[in-house]
């Protein structure tokens, strides 16, 4: 059931509807139920999966809690993590380890034939894990009181907004919204009818309509006109953002009108000049997920420079690898590795306004250098892709209408975000006078309904 | 009640309040009637916002005063024949995709229609429209409704534009092709309606193989359509958008191209998945028993014609399917006395020379004389039962 189906818009307004007339209690009820016939809409055959891995960390969350000394908290920690991790090796990694290590024991000579098991992928479980894993962590490090009600800790691990794509949400942030008595406010409906607007606006004028660029630039292939690749990159690059931001303000914006806060998964990210701050602006849930779980516990900056930089490129390198289980997303993470140590060894500031705008045109170039690896269905494609860009580069009639119609979309969307940056929020135009505001909502709402992709298009993230 | 129950109830009472309408006030066809529905409709939301405007709170002011302008702009863009007029002529009909083009006509013709009776509605894909392509030149109270690779089970489609054309009669040219070739899932989403959903419905109660991922997706888009006109005309703007860009996109082509010709030989002669199937046979069969029920209901007439595709194209196992097929039609027209069963035998004898390519006949030459010797038959023929 995708945030852009009719299924979901029926049974979305099903939920909300019921869920105003409950009580609290109720309404925990409803919505995990919700949570479960939203996700089981999928594939029935996961929910078991989904309700293992909570009871699994709600078991593990409580015995922490209880637990007489610290050797004890840490061995169930790790068995909460072994768990985790386990379930998450075996649906999505096994494969790719497997079939890896049959091509390197081939390319010795040696032929293993390591099973391969063709497991389905359950929908969200890198999201859904490593959000319950966060919680089982932060009992342990007594950030958290362990969650006594069982279906109260199940609801905060399946919410269903943020179920299969995120973000990545905290227990500290949600958990409480979820105890606490909600009340839905008339701000929150704005900003929410707001936020998921704007976020049909990225996924179905946006991302949809680039992807028809993008992919028929990827499937390309030996030389073709460099410009027509180096569009098909630029185009990726606002797919991507317009998908993923446009999934997560969705998702904020069903939470507000429930009356419960998301956090923002997305800020900036292509008004950066650098990549730690391209990081603090992506995929923010995740980012910061793996700097409080993995690069801290790991020493994090606190040691030499030589394991400063060995931390950052393990987490970005297993950051890359939560992504997929396949060797571009592995080398896509490395890049990223290596361009904040770099960013870490230079540490260089603009000092002045052609300066910035000079560093935010190089690092989106350098953004975009790593989205070519990313789409790019394996390293051949992005080698000669990059050829293309480099060593053939022209401009065909193709490319030109390509990048037309690349501007047509994206026009729009970097206006709007040139000024939600300019007021630094998110809710900026909806701080407009009525106006503007509604004439260019109306725009809006023509842009979606005559140029936008209805198809009910899977969204990117989806498959991570 | 099943769920599909549920819809056609849903969608008999539109029908209901659209029929009674254009019967009684006269006003043309229901279309026509639709288009003084909605702007009477506009006009008191107008009125009726004028005159309360001061009572809402504010933010619901503005939401009702751009509901308003959408309704407004919407009545200025769709339903308005000079609007459309104007975009086929900045629109050319060959830069659009035949659907679209299809669909542009349609909006064109339905808005010029008389409510009186037609004598004969003629429906079916490209095969009808080649092979009866001089019919309408013989009778001036004939009109056709085809649609390029329209199939049996898509009559049943095209419910309320037959009412809009207010037929007293449906020619139906079948052939083997029509009844057998594989079902296209691509095909439902074309409508822009509930007629989808029914379909879609009936088909998970019938189980009925061929439900896809893509067909999930069509739905959708069928669905939006029929809520957002914005959506369903949105050729035209794109359309816009690619003149502009430099980019038209000619892909209309009646019939096949000689590419399509050779690939179509060689997959009948290899009765592979596009060749005929005898699940087809059973799917368009049943929608077509649906579609002859619609039919009385409305007091329409329906003549079947046996069609015919290039002999040359003809298999041991599609002439086999044909057999079937055919005599199944019949025991489907013996069903009903409104219908009538005309087999080749009657007509003119199509051979390999009255054909382009392996399915539509020469409109220029060959058709003329079939058409000929439709109309001859259907003058001879007995007159229908009252009813």
């Amino acid at each position: 059931m995708l945030f852009n189906s009719f299924e979901f818009i029926l049974f979305f307004a099903v939920v909300y509807l019921l869920y105003r007339l409950s009580n609290h209690r109720l309404q925990n009820f409803m919505l995990l139920a919700a949570s479960y016939l939203f996700y089981g809409a999928w594939d029935w055959r996961f929910l078991g999966l989904l309700l293992f891995t909570t009871a699994v960390d709600y078991a593990c969350g409580l015995l922490i809690d209880q637990a007489r000394d610290d050797r004890q908290r840490k061995l169930i920690l790790a068995v909460s993590i072994c768990v985790n991790l386990g379930v998450l090796v075996f649906f999505k990694y096994f494969d790719f380890f497997s079939q890896s290590l049959n091509q390197l024991a081939l390319s010795a000579g040696i032929r293993l034939d390591m099973l391969t098991l063709k497991i389905i992928l359950p929908i969200g479980i890198s999201f859904y894990t490593f959000q319950s894993m966060s919680y089982t962590i932060d009992v342990y490090r007594r950030q958290l009181k362990a969650e006594k009600n069982f279906f109260d800790f199940a609801l905060y691990v399946s919410f269903f907004p943020q179920l299969v794509a995120g973000p990545i949400e905290r227990a500290v942030n949600l958990l409480p919204q979820i105890k606490a008595e909600r009340t839905v406010s008339s701000s929150q409906i704005d900003e929410g009818m707001w936020l998921i607007y704007w976020g049909f606006f990225k996924k179905v004028f946006v991302a949809d309509n680039l992807a028809l660029i993008v992919n028929e630039v990827f499937a390309k292939t030996g030389i073709f006109p460099g410009g027509e690749a180096l569009v098909g990159v630029y185009a990726f690059a606002f797919q991507i953002y317009g998908d993923f931001a446009g999934y997560s303000d969705i998702a904020r914006g069903l939470a507000k009108l429930m009356g419960i806060e998301l956090m923002v998964n997305f800020k900036f990210p292509y008004f950066v000049t650098n990549p730690r701050d391209f990081w603090r602006n992506w995929h923010i849930s995740l980012s910061t997920w793996l700097r409080d779980y993995l690069y801290i516990p790991l020493g994090g900056s606190r040691g030499s420079r030589l394991i400063t930089y060995r931390n950052i490129f393990i987490t970005m390198l297993l950051g890359g690898l939560w992504h997929g289980a396949a060797w571009h997303f592995v080398i896509w993470g490395a890049y990223c590795g290596l361009l904040l140590m770099a960013y870490r060894a230079l540490e260089y500031k603009p000092v002045s306004r052609v300066l910035s705008f000079a560093a935010v045109v190089f690092m989106f170039h350098l953004t975009c250098l790593g989205w070519l690896i990313f789409r790019a269905g394996c390293m051949t494609q992005a080698f000669n892709m990059l050829r293309n860009i480099l060593l053939h580069f022209s401009w065909s009639p193709d490319a030109g209408y390509y990048f037309l119609k690349m501007c047509f979309v994206i026009v729009p969307l970097l206006a709007l975000l040139v000024i939600e940056r300019v007021k630094n929020d998110h809710l900026a135009i909806l701080k407009w006078p009525a106006l503007p505001k509604w004439a260019l909502l109306l725009l809006i709402f023509y842009l979606i309904t005559m140029f936008g992709e209805f198809g009910g298009k899977e969204f990117i993230y989806f498959q991570f | 009640m099943e769920r599909s129950s549920f819809i056609f109830s849903f969608d008999r009472a539109l029908h209901l309040v659209y029929g009674l309408a254009s019967r009684y006030l006269r006003l043309g066809s229901y279309y026509v009637w639709h288009y003084f529905f909605l702007f009477f409709l506009i006009l008191s939301l107008i009125l009726v916002w004028c005159r309360f405007r001061h009572r809402f709170r504010p933010r619901w002011r503005h939401f009702s005063m751009a509901v308003i302008l959408v309704f407004l702009t919407r009545v200025m863009l769709f339903d308005n024949p000079l609007a459309w007029r104007h975009y086929m002529r900045v629109v050319p009909e060959d830069t659009l995709s035949w659907l679209s083009a299809k669909q542009a006509l349609d909006e064109i013709e339905k808005r010029e229609l008389i409510s009186s009776k037609l004598n004969y509605l003629i429906i079916g894909s490209s095969l009808t429209y080649t092979a009866l392509y001089a019919l309408p030149s013989l009778d001036p109270y004939s009109n056709r409704l085809f649609v390029y690779g329209m199939q049996v089970m898509e009559y049943a489609f095209c419910e309320k534009k037959i009412e809009a054309f207010n037929p007293s009669r449906i020619l139906l040219y079948i052939t083997n092709y029509d009844l057998g070739h594989i079902i296209r899932d691509d095909r439902c989403g074309y409508f822009y309606s509930f007629e989808g959903l029914k379909f879609r419905l009936l088909f998970n109660e019938k189980k009925w193989p061929f439900i896809s991922q893509h067909w999930q997706r069509l739905m959708g888009k069928s669905l939006t359509g029929y809520f957002l006109p914005e959506y369903r005309y949105s050729f035209i703007f794109r359309q816009y958008l690619e003149w502009f860009l430099g980019r038209p996109t000619p892909t209309k082509y009646a019939g096949m191209t000689p590419e399509q010709t050779v690939r179509f030989k060689i997959n009948m002669q290899n009765q592979d998945i596009r060749g005929l199937s005898r699940t087809s046979l059973d799917i368009n069969l049943f929608f077509l028993d649906y579609f002859l029920r619609f039919c009385r209901k409305k007091r329409i007439n329906v003549v079947m014609l046996e069609g015919r595709i290039n002999p040359l194209a003809e298999t041991p196992q599609s002439r086999e399917l044909s057999l079937m097929a055919f005599q199944k039609l019949k025991e489907v027209a013996d069903k009903y006395d409104h219908v009538r069963f005309v087999p080749v035998s009657e007509l003119m004898p199509l051979e390999p020379e009255d054909f382009r390519d392996m399915l539509h006949v020469k409109e220029e030459s060959s058709s003329v004389k079939y058409s000929q010797s439709v109309m001859n038959y259907l003058q001879k023929m007995p007159p229908f039962p009252d009813r």
